[in-house]
């Protein structure tokens, strides 16, 4: 009974799904929903970026042109979710309580973004092992308390990986592509903020050319945040506007 | 109602059995000239559990008991570890479970004698966490304590005011830590409270933000 109190660690942050409630059937019958989106995460001097289009579609249907995509789930942390909108919706939530949660236990401290990370994926692994797999992929960055920027990819099945760049979606490869044309750079934070964002701003517009799933950057703003020292915040329209400009009058150049 | 009676007399009877056997085990914390001191001593040596965030010296009436609180305090740690991440396993947190833990230790009814063991906790940021064999616990900010004497375990009063008094006897000329006055004070220390088991562990400064800078320097 005293083990029980060590046992149930992870009980005492946020509820667990209650799995052993349902009988699990085989993952390998289940196919993964995916929907059309683009989201890309990069570090720079002073922090990290994330972009993302604003396109929700459901098969050929598009339901919403201006949907914010990336989002705030602790003062240094922003998630970004392609997939099931539901699950991206859940799991945020469940991030931002286990945020709320652990800095009122910690004494102030909050989680790191490897704590999070880590919780994510022990959560979308248990779920797929179970025959109930989250139908999502998911970039999670932002600011350890010990001063170090963090990038996460995290897919279905619970698997991690850290880097320094990376883009989840439908539109991944094409945004691949343009960041990977700048890897040197981000893998040695060099950027500046404006390089950055207008590196993003591209990466979204490549996939935006080849990605039904993704809204074209032409007709539509995409949504950019940054994470530095300070915290997240939305970068003001106004500002990616001018830098989209300037990235879609050297794009049309190349062509 | 005779069996709530029963029920308290037992708790009272198991508290009344760890405090005797605690009696004389303690660890004690001061502060002098901004460098912070724990001061070990008692019948069994300490046992001592570093992390990322924290340093825990475990006491306790015999080495199997001190040897469970390490046990319990590992179990945590790797637990946390799995779910978040090491570097997530902070001070507050640990004494969380450890609280959580003790009481129910002390409380449950089929377990005829309490564990004999206390906990000082101290992390990064220089918070100092005390953890009672009851399930009680008590916070200070380090640099508050300057010139106090904090104590865990050590329930002989008497005792404990021998303690205090030879830990602020032997510990107030020390300006700057150094191996020689370390030593000339755990041989008084030793002397006056009549043991061999003195382990004092310096506690430096933090100089680097992720690292809890803290070294044994006599044992």
């Amino acid at each position: 009974m005293r083990e029980d109190l060590l046992g149930n660690i992870a009980r005492s942050f946020v509820p667990q799904i209650p799995l052993d409630r349902k009988r699990g059937v085989s993952s390998k019958k289940l196919k993964v929903v995916k929907s059309g989106t683009t989201i890309v995460a990069l570090q720079y001097r002073e922090g990290v970026v994330m972009a993302a289009d604003r396109r929700t579609s459901w098969g050929r249907r598009i339901i919403s042109q201006d949907t914010l995509k990336i989002e705030s789930v602790a003062t240094y942390t922003g998630v970004g979710c392609a997939g099931l909108v539901s699950d991206g919706q859940y799991i945020k939530s469940l991030l931002r309580q286990l945020n709320k949660t652990f800095y009122l236990k910690s004494g102030g401290i909050p989680l790191t973004v490897n704590g999070q990370a880590n919780y994510i994926v022990d959560l979308l692994h248990t779920a797929y092992s179970y025959g109930f797999p989250f139908e999502l992929e998911m970039i999670i960055c932002g600011l350890n308390f010990y001063g170090e920027f963090k990038v996460f990819e995290i897919w279905e099945d619970g698997c991690l990986a850290e880097k320094s760049y990376g883009a989840v979606g439908s539109g991944t490869w094409d945004a691949l592509y343009v960041l990977e044309r700048r890897k040197k750079q981000i893998n040695e934070g060099t950027l500046s903020e404006e390089e950055a964002i207008s590196v993003a701003i591209s990466a979204i517009y490549n996939s935006g050319e080849h990605d039904s799933g993704t809204s074209p950057v032409t007709a539509i703003v995409p949504a950019l945040a940054k994470i530095t020292s300070t915290g997240f915040e939305y970068i003001d329209e106004k500002t990616v506007r001018k830098i989209r400009h300037r990235v879609l009058r050297g794009e049309r150049r190349n062509d | 109602m005779t069996k709530i009676l029963s029920l308290l007399r037992d708790f009272e009877m198991k508290k009344a059995d760890v405090k005797r056997r605690l009696a004389k085990n303690f660890a004690c914390f001061t502060r002098v000239g901004g460098v912070g001191y724990i001061i070990t001593g008692g019948d069994e040596d300490f046992l001592m559990f570093q992390s990322i965030n924290c340093v825990v010296m475990i006491i306790g009436h015999s080495s199997g008991e001190i040897q469970e609180g390490q046990r319990i305090v590992k179990t945590i740690a790797s637990r946390f570890a799995a779910l978040f991440s090491e570097r997530d396993l902070h001070s507050a947190i640990l004494g969380e479970y450890l609280t959580q833990y003790m009481k129910y230790d002390l409380e449950d009814k089929d377990n005829s004698r309490g564990l004999a063991v206390e906990f000082m906790i101290v992390d990064f940021l220089g918070r100092l966490t005390m953890i009672y064999f009851t399930g009680n616990s008590h916070s200070f900010n380090e640099s508050d304590i300057d010139g106090k004497i904090l104590v865990t375990g050590c329930y002989d009063q008497q005792y404990r005011r021998r303690v205090t008094s030879s830990v602020s006897k032997s510990f107030s000329s020390i300006k700057k830590p150094s191996k020689a006055r370390l030593e000339k004070a755990q041989k008084s220390l030793k002397e006056d409270l009549g043991t061999e088991q003195i382990s004092i562990l310096v506690l430096e400064p933090v100089t680097t933000s992720n690292k809890s800078s803290a070294e044994i320097d006599v044992n």
